[in-house]
């Protein structure tokens, strides 16, 4: 069953290349607008050693951990080969102004087998 | 993982090893390699030989890859053995010392043998053929107790010996059968003006001769020719030509020819085994340059590693006579056919000779006798094909000048003839490998490694790499195909500009990467120092912040302490602080500062304005800390007041945007205390003044520093120091600390350019200038924009906003990084 959309702040706050962070449930997510104006938003750790993710570098769909610059693909979580493992992705939309994400299920490692 | 294939290859001459060389480049591992090599040396440079003779060069001076590299890529090389028989069915090759060696790929470049005329007399001592090291020592043996020798044969080879014996002393004479010189590269009349150029060295050359019989006791005494002439000499070379050695080949039942006969990706009649070089023949044609001879090596190591490259369609050749004082170049055909058009050009007087063949308006071949000049330019022309008016071959500037004066050429230009090395790999290869020299840049890419004619254009293009900052003709990354120097010079020349707007105009591939979107920034700051601009989304976090993340992402602060330099007044409030904050670590760094580790990101505002004291940079490429000793204010040993000069430095150039940080020292004395010989700028005080030193590096890499230059007053300091810093601002890649940029540009350069050239040093600091005077403390900066209530920077460092239903991240989660 999917979950709820639930509020995650403004838009306006999330400006191009940029990421930020919420909390949003209890979860630290790191939302992302691209270049191209896409929001993206993925768990604010990074699968090396929890880098916060949101202070990264963002090229194209691509987030740099500013903590030993793993890449994380923002669209599927995945780290950037050849590194290996990735984060959990959530849905994201925009309405009026405001950013509504809705959280993945507690899947934190896109790649693991489940 | 892959079980290693075994492969055996007979023959260690430049054809095998070429294509070892370039599998074991592209398939490591995938092979375990046999090398049987009949000759008692490793792979040596066989068109050097003649050079050898001439210049009396020690074997080891022409050995291409010595023991060691066989060993370091586990290659078992059989010396000295001769492979006597191939056992296909088996899979087998059989060795002069009965070894019997498997395979499951066989190649065969077994190269070629010198063709013995069956002469009466041929077997005398002092009757030589000229192929291998061994013949050359025993040539030049020979030549020690010989006063006249006889070289048989005019072609390139036998030229080139004539000229080797003759620069040894020898009276020497050519005897040719037809009736001009290397005629299957030259017409009659270039072979009268080579003629010329040889009788003038004092190479007497008869054409149109036959040799009859070898005379002599036992030892070689004359040469008799058909016509009954006889010419004494002591030395007779036989120089009539190469066959190739398809021996072992025909014995095992591989279908030959004129040599072993192989497709167009260097496969024989038997699908386990290969052939290449001078015993190959290809198309009809069997090869003796070595270009072809590398290309088909190419080919042939991409079949085996599994590498997509072009078939091997044949060679268009061009030759050299490598003979000291003689350009003799040929390419193409060199005879026209009815309806060509030819254009030739003579000049007696300099015994210069040029003719060049079209064909529907193409060049089809070109002949240069006594300046070869143009050779490149018209190699390139007929390679490609080009179309070519009748005045522009002969008549424009040559690109070996251009190259000498480091005018732009295609990247693609192939510099390396012999070995097929562009212009672009070289500069690559100096660039990867921070090479320095013509021996460095023929180890890594070959290039100049064979006949050494290109030589002169390596050394120019690696003057070039030197004089531009960065490698000429390699893209800034994956991401443009413009070089450093070409961003740079489009951002100068356009208006102030942001990241998105610089990749724009330069039409990026994508969003640019993490190399090139920080080096784009560093770029805007360079160029336009007064109009910063919002980089924030290109730079990483802590240049950003202004703090460094810590793995925690909690942030450190350590504000400038200038010269290590402290107050009570600056100490007490530090402490209180980090008790304010709880500031969890309060650490004297490296840099004789003091670093509150662990500060919450949105704490780092209030934490600024508490303490009043500007930024250190900790966190940035720009200029660190200046480190010094005591000096003359309190040392009995101090010759210098290095903490006043320590502290004029750092005022002077902190908040400077750098390509890499750069951390200076200042000692009062040569005792040097303050470690200025492994900061990126040191001084050391002398009795007379101040040594100003560069590059050096306690880092990863240590290095010691270079001495820039000793001055006497500490405004000269200053003024060098920001010369110094602008060129290197200006000059050395992002990311490029100050030690390998002056390895890479060499101090003598950088003193020129700094010291010496006293035009060039102002200009250096008039552009430093605007860089100087528009830098604004970034962490005032900050608490007043919060102060103001500035959108970005709130949005920054403040707390995420509450959102109805959002739980804020102070309640939950790593809390410490909020």
């Amino acid at each position: 069953m999917a979950g709820d959309w639930l509020p995650a702040g403004e838009s306006a706050d999330i400006e191009p290349r940029r990421g930020v962070r919420r909390c949003v449930e209890g979860r630290e997510v790191a939302l992302f607008r691209t270049g191209e104006g896409e929001l993206l938003v993925v768990d604010n750790a990074c699968p090396h050693r929890g880098g916060a993710l949101f202070e990264g570098l963002v090229t194209g769909r691509t987030v740099v951990c500013p903590l030993h610059g793993w890449g994380i693909d923002l669209g599927s979580g995945r780290a950037v080969p050849p590194e290996e493992g990735g984060v959990a992705t959530h849905a994201v939309r925009e309405h009026e102004g405001q950013v509504e994400v809705r959280l993945a299920k507690s899947v934190k490692d896109p790649t693991e087998e489940r | 993982m892959k079980q290693a294939e075994r492969l055996v290859v007979v023959g260690n001459g430049m054809a095998a090893l070429a294509c070892l060389e370039k599998l074991i480049e592209w398939a490591p591992q995938a092979f375990a390699i046999t090398v049987y090599g009949e000759e008692p040396y490793p792979n040596y440079d066989r068109v050097r030989l003649p050079a050898a003779l001439a210049e009396g060069l020690a074997p080891e001076e022409l050995i291409l890859n010595p023991l060691g590299w066989y060993r370091a890529h586990d290659v078992d090389l059989r010396l000295g053995v001769r492979a006597s028989a191939i056992d296909r069915d088996a899979r087998v090759v059989e060795g002069s010392d009965r070894s019997r060696t498997p395979y499951d790929r066989l190649i065969l470049a077994t190269g070629s043998r010198p063709i013995l005329l069956p002469l009466p007399g041929i077997d005398k001592d002092g009757v030589y053929s000229f192929r291998t090291l061994d013949d050359c020592e025993r040539l030049r043996v020979g030549a020690e107790r010989s006063a006249r020798a006889v070289v048989v044969g005019g072609g390139l080879l036998g030229l080139e010996a004539a000229a080797g014996l003759r620069r040894l002393g020898l009276e020497v004479t050519v005897v040719h059968l037809l009736d001009g010189l290397m005629e299957r590269q030259l017409d009659l009349p270039g072979s009268r003006y080579l003629e010329r150029a040889l009788a003038a060295q004092g190479i007497r050359i008869l054409l149109g001769r036959t040799a009859a019989a070898l005379l002599g006791n036992g030892r070689v005494e004359a040469l008799a020719l058909a016509d009954g002439e006889v010419l004494p000499a002591e030395l007779v070379v036989m120089a009539v030509g190469i066959r190739p050695d398809r021996e072992l080949a025909q014995r095992a039942g591989l279908a030959c020819r004129r040599g072993v006969v192989v497709d167009d990706r260097m496969g024989t009649s038997d699908p386990r085994v290969y052939a290449l070089g001078e015993c190959a023949e290809h198309r009809g044609i069997c090869y003796g340059m070595v270009k072809p001879l590398y290309q088909q090596a190419r080919v042939l190591a991409a079949r085996l590693a599994e590498v997509a490259v072009p078939a091997y369609l044949g060679s268009r050749v061009s030759s050299r006579l490598k003979v000291s004082g003689i350009k003799v170049f040929s390419a193409g055909q060199h005879l026209e056919a009815a309806g060509d058009q030819v254009v030739r050009f003579e000049d007696a007087g300099r015994n210069v000779y040029k003719k060049l063949i079209l064909r529907e308006g193409r060049l089809l071949g070109a002949v240069l006798v006594g300046d070869d000049s143009e050779a490149a330019d018209l190699d390139d022309l007929i390679e490609n094909g080009q179309p070519v008016s009748l005045a522009g071959p002969l008549a424009g500037p040559s690109r070996a000048a251009q190259a000498s004066a480091g005018c732009s050429e295609s990247p693609d230009t192939v510099i390396c003839g012999c070995n097929g090395v562009s212009r672009r790999a070289i500069l690559e290869a100096v660039e990867a490998h921070r090479l320095t020299t013509r021996a460095d840049v023929a180890r890594i890419t070959g290039a100049s490694r064979a006949c050494g004619g290109c030589g002169p254009q390596v050394d120019a293009l690696l003057r070039l790499t030197v004089e531009q900052a960065g490698p000429a003709g390699r893209p800034l990354c994956a991401c443009t195909h413009l070089t450093r120097q070409e961003v740079l010079a489009a951002i100068r020349g356009r208006r102030p500009q942001s990241v998105p707007g610089v990749m724009r105009d330069l039409r990026w591939s994508g969003d640019g990467c993490s190399a090139c979107r920080p080096a784009l920034a560093y770029f805007l700051t360079l160029c336009w120092p007064q109009h910063p601009g919002d980089l924030g989304a290109s730079r990483h976090v802590n240049e950003r912040v202004h703090a460094n993340i810590q793995k925690d992402g909690t942030y450190s602060v350590v504000p400038r302490i200038y010269g290590g330099v402290t107050t009570p007044g600056a100490l007490i409030r530090l402490a209180q602080v980090a008790e304010r904050f709880e500031v969890p670590l309060l650490k004297i760094t490296g840099g004789q500062r003091l670093a509150l580790l662990g500060v919450r990101k949105r704490d780092l505002p209030a934490v600024w304005a508490a303490l009043a004291m500007p930024s250190g940079f900790a966190y940035a490429k720009a200029v660190r800390t200046v480190k010094t000793c005591v000096g003359s204010a309190y040392c009995r040993f101090g010759t210098r007041d290095s903490l006043d000069l320590g502290i004029r430095l750092e005022r002077a150039f902190e908040g400077l945007w750098m390509p890499a940080k750069v951390k200076m020292g200042v000692a009062g004395c040569p005792r040097n205390c303050a470690e200025s010989l492994i900061k990126d700028v040191g001084l050391l005080g002398t009795e007379r003044g101040w040594q100003i030193q560069v590059g050096g590096n306690g880092g990863t890499e240590v290095r010691q520093a270079e001495l820039l230059a000793s001055v006497e007053g500490n405004e000269e300091v200053v003024e060098l120091v920001g010369a110094f810093l602008q060129l290197y601002r200006e000059q050395a890649d992002y990311g490029e600390r100050t030690s390998r940029w002056c390895s890479r540009l060499g101090i003598e350069e950088i003193r020129r350019r700094v010291v010496e050239d006293v035009s060039n040093r102002r200009a250096l600091l008039a552009r430093l200038e605007p860089a100087l005077s528009s830098r604004v403390d970034p962490w005032r900066e900050r608490v007043q924009g919060l102060r103001t209530r500035e959108s970005g920077v709130r949005r920054e460092y403040e707390r995420p906003p509450s959102v109805p239903g959002m739980v804020d991240g102070e309640t939950v989660g790593s809390e410490a990084a909020f």
